[in-house]
């Protein structure tokens, strides 16, 4: 009787010696391979820098841990997968703009997380050109998820989980706030959406519906010059006649470059998967694209700072045809690619 | 020592199952509906157009169906006598005919990021399924006099949502611009009865809105529900009454024909668009 109660409580100090003390327990490191990041041909060249930032399996692994962890944030609430949801792209539908902990508001449209690495710069103005440094923004501000690294890494410095993950990843226990922004940046870099219908028309394995073709020809025509390329963006910042929404006070590029040219000045988005996720813009004014399309033949506004392109021959605006609309919302509908947001290496669950 | 050994299983499995318990214990409470306690709730009003988007005084552009381009500088109006609706179509009232306690301004200057929020508190924890409000105020509520709502009179005169006593409350203000190709014309809509209407003679415009919930707003100790309401204002021009705006009505005050097409068009312009229960 007596041994089996020592027996007990000597199990219980060692559960929790445990799981209080960093000891080393001479775990043999998982063998980290490296992660291919597999896309087409027309896709532009990649800008994640691999060499300073090897992708690995292991890596990927922790970054998904530490996108859908709530401890991100300060209050414990609000993880990246918060706001950027899959079924949507990997954005806040229906939000106009995020909302982060406390239920306060940003002031900007959470946009989609895909195709990242291709990307040269991030966010609605540009400000980091870096992905592996992008999650510093949401995660310091104050509006979103109000942390700070000293304060992730201490909570996630109790979890064990955390600390085979991070030597799986990185070789070593040490959770730093240098690693978990490379990991998360190396999820986000394999995030990528290049199995659209669209894609298989591209790659020759299917073609178009006739108002889907008539729609991409119409694209090519009025909306190529900026949504241009496989990803559908040049990457410029442009003024496309928006009216400065005062509830934000957001002037776009202009924060950035602090240069009255570039007020109201924002990134041209990619186009992909741009069904799934509404509401539409910088700030999420529009519910439909229907919207947004009517926005560009009817209601963009004259500014000095218009984008030459949305003033030709003395017109404001994209002259489009209610028929031509149509098309153009069948092409679109094409860029939808169910594969990437039901694939499970990027699911929560 | 074997029957020792079996008490000691038997204590430690006891505690462990008590544990369980507690823990099962804790998730329940978070849905759990105490009978004769009292949760909150949160109604959320987001102004828009449908097929365009929320909408941002001086600036939101729509063309109605008549093709009149118009935007709102003003859009509020006073929301009343909400009722909550059970599954077994059991109704809570919260403070009915009692403006003081029960009527709200809806002011599109004070939307967050297009909403404007209204906070209900003792609420009875139940499962509700449908939501009843008024647009407007009652004329029962009207009749209890200055002295029976002086206080949401106040607020209501603060917020330019009356006029002289004898005349009543403006139920909707709707202000703004208008025009077929640029938008300078102003318009002001308000609509609102004229005193105590059934003496009067004159038309009432008070209307009472029923909603159908997408999920039940569940009211318990832990959950406080949002109810997200979409108003549709593409219904002031291009409901089932199609409006022109022009001299003849772009200034109207009171309940007259127009105002009386334009009240019964605002009362098909909201939805609920979802519920948040946490």
């Amino acid at each position: 009787m007596m041994r089996n109660i020592l027996l007990i409580i000597f199990s219980f100090f060692f559960l929790i010696s445990c799981e209080n003390e960093d000891i080393d327990k001479g775990y043999v490191i998982e063998i980290n391979e490296k992660y291919e990041l597999i896309y087409p041909n027309n896709f532009p060249e990649l800008t994640f820098d691999t060499i300073k930032y090897p992708i690995t399996k292991n890596g990927v692994k922790l970054g998904k841990m530490l996108f859908y962890e709530g401890k991100l944030s300060r209050d414990n609430t609000i993880s990246c997968g918060s706001c950027h949801i899959q079924e949507f792209a990997f954005t806040h539908h229906g939000h106009n703009v995020s909302h982060g902990i406390e239920g306060k508001l940003g002031i900007r449209n959470a946009p989609a997380i895909q195709n990242l690495a291709f990307a040269k710069n991030f966010m609605w103005d540009g400000v980091i050109h870096d992905l592996t440094r992008q999650s510093l923004a949401p995660i310091s501000d104050v509006n979103e998820m109000d942390s700070t690294i000293e304060e992730i890494v201490s909570k996630l410095k109790k979890e064990e989980k955390y600390k085979s993950s991070f030597r799986a990843a990185f070789g070593s226990n040490e959770i730093n706030g240098e690693k978990i922004l490379i990991a998360l940046g190396q999820f986000m870099a394999v995030m990528i959406s290049s199995n659209s219908k669209f894609d298989q028309f591209l790659s020759g394995n299917i073609s178009l519906t006739e108002n889907e073709q008539k729609g991409y020809e119409i694209f090519q025509q009025k909306c190529s010059t900026c949504h241009s390329g496989t990803l559908q963006t040049d990457e410029s910042f442009r003024n496309t006649g928006h009216y400065y929404n005062s509830q934000y006070a957001d002037g776009g590029r202009f924060r950035v470059t602090l240069d009255s040219i570039d007020f109201m000045k924002f990134k041209v988005p990619s186009l992909r998967n741009i069904e799934l996720t509404a509401p539409y813009m910088h700030d999420g004014r529009y519910y439909s694209l229907e919207a947004v399309l009517n926005f560009y033949s009817e209601g963009v506004q004259d500014n000095k700072n218009l984008d030459p392109l949305l003033k030709q021959n003395g017109r404001i605006g994209i002259p489009i045809s209610n028929q031509e609309k149509n098309y153009l919302l069948d092409f679109l509908k094409t860029l939808t690619d169910q594969d990437f947001i039901t694939n499970k290496n990027f699911a929560e669950f | 020592m074997n029957l020792i050994k079996n008490i000691t299983i038997k204590s430690i499995l006891s505690v462990l199952t008590i544990f369980c318990i507690i823990s099962c214990n804790s998730d329940d409470d978070y849905a759990e509906i105490n009978d004769g306690e009292t949760g909150k709730i949160q109604l959320k009003f987001e102004n828009g157009f449908d097929n365009l988007g929320p909408i941002v005084l001086n600036q939101t552009t729509q063309t109605s169906s008549n093709h009149q381009k118009h935007k709102f500088s003003t859009l509020k109006y006073i929301i009343s006598n909400i009722v909550l609706i059970d599954e077994k179509g059991e109704e809570f009232r919260y403070h009915y005919n009692n403006p003081d306690k029960g009527a709200f301004i809806v002011n599109q200057e004070n939307a967050i990021a297009n909403v404007v929020y209204i906070d209900l508190d003792e609420i009875p924890q139940n499962k509700y399924t449908k939501i009843r409000f008024g647009l407007g105020i009652n004329p029962d509520s009207y009749l209890l006099g200055h002295d029976g709502q002086a206080i949401f009179w106040d607020k209501a005169k603060t917020e330019g949502m009356t006029w002289s006593w004898a005349t009543g409350y403006i139920f909707a203000k709707l202000e703004g611009f208008y025009g077929e190709n640029s938008i300078e014309n102003p318009f002001q809509n308000h609509t609102g009865n004229m005193g105590d209407a059934l003496a009067n003679g004159t038309a009432n415009l008070y209307r009472e809105i029923t909603l159908n919930l997408p999920t039940t707003a569940r009211v318990t100790n832990q959950i406080k529900p949002a109810i997200h309401i979409l108003a549709n204002l593409n219904q002031f021009l291009s409901g089932e009454n199609q409006l022109i705006l022009d001299e003849s009505n772009q200034n109207a005050m009171g309940s007259s024909e127009h105002l009386q097409k334009v009240s019964d068009n605002l009362a098909k312009m909201f939805r609920v668009d979802h519920v948040h229960n946490d």
